[in-house]
This record gives structure tokens, sequence and C-alpha cells, in this order.
């Protein structure tokens, strides 16, 4: 009879073993607790991105700390072999990793600035539920130009302009209270409008050319070239190449009555100087 | 007579051995192409214009074989709790997740055995600046959970994956490997 009652008991105990259920939250967010349901005691394993538990656990609410579940992905819920997936989301944007490019630019140049930003959260979870990014781009003193970039799979990327003034620029990316910045250096671009005059200078002609700046108005940066050119019929062309100091470009050159002097830096070309010998 | 007899089995024998040995690179040469050429064949690469960069041949050549690379290498550390594998392909918060993941097994007496049986990959976004690349993956996987010799769970899922990669000096190495629901 007790063996009878001993043999029932263990085939009772491995039936409800057998039909133990576990329930698992519909929702859960990476990096805060959750809490399943386990209708019998046992060992639970809990294998995930990042995580492999094993604990006993009694019957009834099982917590999972917020540590359990920091990573977002599928985890899988194991006691007594009944096993229930879940999901854990992503929690909600902590950091931006910004990647800006250039660190160094001409001003008033199209799309030569280009931003890229990664949303995360406290753990390094790749945000990839719909949100946007503000990215500004600004130098002291004048309104930053700001633009809205919707994120896709957790990214969002720009690609803008450079500003007109040079300087060192803002270039940040923030969602909500978040903000990175980055420095763009926005430099003067190719000279435009460029003039010279010329002098005699004893037995030579000396060529200056007035403060060298971009079409945007910035002086171009020292040691920037720019080449004088001399041109005569009788001994042909002649040049000297001058680096901008202080802003202005000088060069000495032979004294021929009737020669041409013309002034150019990069693609751009000056005034031209008819040197009539005075 | 006899030493004549001798010398030739000599010859022979030693002309075996440098057949033998001269054959093994190249069978050790063809082996390694066939496992290079069945790791990467589960993967089906979609090869869709990335945005908002072009993706450069030889870029992407790069990033099929270290994606390849970077699963085996995950699937050998889970499986083996062995963390020298992971600084192989991963970097940044991946490594650090996978890391921790083997810590715990360790510590638990535990290994996954995963199986990536198919992948759909298609390259989403090429940043700018030509150091982050984002793939979406569609895996076809099984996995296993090991108890010491025991498997105490496994499940087949097909599982679709964000993946950012992003270069460490001149390689490419896994930042990112999330789930997606």
């Amino acid at each position: 009879m007790t063996k009878n009652f001993n043999t029932l008991f263990i085939i009772l105990a491995l039936a409800c073993a057998a039909y133990a259920q576990i329930t698992v939250p519909q929702q859960a967010t990476a990096g805060e607790s959750a809490t399943l349901t386990a209708s019998s005691g046992g060992t639970l394993y809990l294998i995930g991105p990042g995580t492999a538990i094993k604990r006993d656990v009694k019957s009834g609410e099982v917590t999972l700390s917020a540590d359990d579940l920091a990573y977002a992905g599928r985890y899988t819920a194991i006691v007594n072999g009944n096993a229930q997936s879940l999901y854990v989301s992503p929690a909600k944007p902590q950091k931006l990793s910004f990647m800006a490019r250039p660190s160094r630019v001409p001003v008033a140049q199209p799309n030569v600035i280009s931003g890229a930003v990664f949303v995360l959260d406290h753990n390094d979870n790749l945000v990839t539920q719909p949100g946007a990014v503000k990215f500004e781009l600004g130098v002291t003193g004048q309104a930053p130009v700001s633009q809205s970039v919707p994120t896709k799979d957790g990214i969002a990327y720009i690609r803008a302009a450079s500003g007109k003034r040079e300087g060192p620029a803002q270039f940040t990316a923030s969602v909500g209270d978040i903000v990175v910045r980055r420095i763009v250096q926005q430099v003067a671009s190719d000279p435009c409008n460029l003039r010279m005059k010329a002098q005699r200078s004893g037995n030579d002609i000396a060529v200056e050319t007035e403060p060298v700046r971009d079409c945007s108005g910035n002086p171009v940066p020292d040691g920037t070239i720019v080449t004088f050119i001399e041109t005569t019929n009788e001994h042909g062309k002649s040049t000297v190449d001058a680096r901008v100091k202080h802003g202005i470009a000088k060069a000495m050159l032979p004294a021929q009555p009737g020669a041409t002097l013309t002034v150019a830096s990069g693609v751009v070309l000056g005034n031209e100087i008819r040197w009539g010998g005075q | 007579m006899s030493a004549a007899k001798s010398s030739n089995r000599m010859t022979f024998f030693l002309l075996a051995m440098l057949f033998l040995l001269s054959s093994i690179p190249a069978v050790m040469i063809h082996a390694r192409a066939w496992d290079e050429a069945d790791n990467s064949s589960r993967f089906d690469f979609t090869n869709s214009s990335t945005a908002p960069r072009e993706l450069e041949d030889q870029t992407q050549t790069a990033i099929k074989r270290e994606y390849a690379a970077a699963w085996q290498n995950m699937e050998d550390a889970l499986a083996q709790n062995r963390i020298d594998l992971v600084d192989k392909s991963f970097v940044g918060g991946e490594r650090d997740q996978l890391l921790r993941q083997i810590d715990q097994q360790k510590k638990n007496g535990l290994s996954s055995k995963l199986d990536d049986r198919s992948h759909k990959v298609e390259f989403a976004f090429y940043s700018p600046e030509g150091t982050a690349i984002e793939l979406h993956d569609t895996v076809e996987l099984s996995q296993e959970t090991m108890d010491g010799g025991k498997s105490v769970h496994s499940d087949n899922a097909t599982q679709k994956y964000v993946v950012i990669f992003t270069l460490v000096g001149d390689k490419w190495k896994v930042r990112t490997l999330q789930e997606m629901q």
C-alpha cells in the first residue's frame, strides 16, 4: 500500500513538473527589472544577450533584476524544462555616438561637413525605436543652422554646408537634453577678387596684392601661394610664387618696358597691369 | 644483389616520403579553402546601394569575410567559454556583452551552442566618413543551452539582427549585434 502510494506520489510530482508553467511579461525594457511567474519551483535558467543565469526559484513570482536584463534582445527563461521567450526592448536614449568630419573645412562649401549619430541607451543598446536627432552648426556670434533628422534603426546622419564665417564652428547633435559637441574649424576658402598694384623699385617692379580674401570676405590663411606673372614679347613669361604674409603677397619682378603683369592664386585670376616703364 | 634491392627500397621509401610531405601544404590549403567557402556560403548578401556613401568593393569583401568570422568566433566562444575569441571580432558594447555572458556561463557551469544555418544580409548604412557600417540580417539559427554536458533547452528561430561594424585600426569589428523584435 505504502509502495503504491509512493509510486503515485512520484508520478504526480513528475506530472506536475511536466505541466509546470512559466509566464513571462509581454513587454520588458533593457536595464529595468521584470517579473515572471513559475507555477512550480525548480531551477531557473535565463539565457539572453550578455546573460546566462542559473538559480533556484520557488513557485510564484520571480523577479529578474535590471542587471539580469541589461541588454536588448531575445531572452529565454527555462524552469523545469518549460521555456518561454521574451523580447527586451532598448531603453530610452542616454548616449550619442557622434562622428563628425572633417575637423577643418573651407567656408561656404556645400555638403562638406558630415555627421552621423548612433543613438544608444545607458547599456549601449542601439535605440531602434524611431526618434529624431537635432543637428546644429554655427560659429560664435552667429545664429546656428539647425536641422532635425529622423533616426532609422538607431542612426541619423546629415551632410551640411560650411558656414560663411571662418573660425571654430560648434557642430552639435542632440536628443532631448543629451548634447554632444564637436568642433569643426572653418577656414577661409580660395582667394576671390584678387587685386595687385605695381611700382618701380630701382631696376625692378615691386608688386603687391591688396589684402587677399575669399568670396565671403575672410582673409585667406598666411602661407597661401600667390603667383605673379610677367610676360613680354622679348623675354617670354617669368613667374614668381609668393606666400601670403599678414594677408598680403609681395614680389619683385624685373622692370621690362611693355611687360604685362598678372596675378593668380589657385584657379583665381586677378587684375592685369601693362607696365609702361613708369 | 641484396644491397641493390635494399637501396632501391630505400630510394622508393624516400620518394614516397617526399611526395607525402610535398602534398601536405596543398591538402591544408585545399581544406582551408573548403572551410572558408563552407563558412561564407551560409551568408546571402544583398548588393543594394548603401547610403549615404557608396560601399567600395574592397570594403564589401572585408565586411563579408569579417561578418562570417564574427559568427564563427561568437559560436566557438560561447560553446567553449573562451574569452580569447571575443577580441578577434568584437569591440565596444558587444565585446563587453559577450564577455559578461561567458563569465556568467563559466560561473554557472553552462555553455551555449549556436548554429547559424543561413543569413540574409542587407547593407543598410555606410557612414559618410567611412568608419561605420550597419547591416540588417535575418538569421535561421538553432540554440541549445547546456548545463554541464546536459541539454536544458533547445529551439529553432528566425531572428532579425541589426549589426554595426566599426573600423578598428585596419580591421572591421562588430560593435553591435542586436536582436530585433
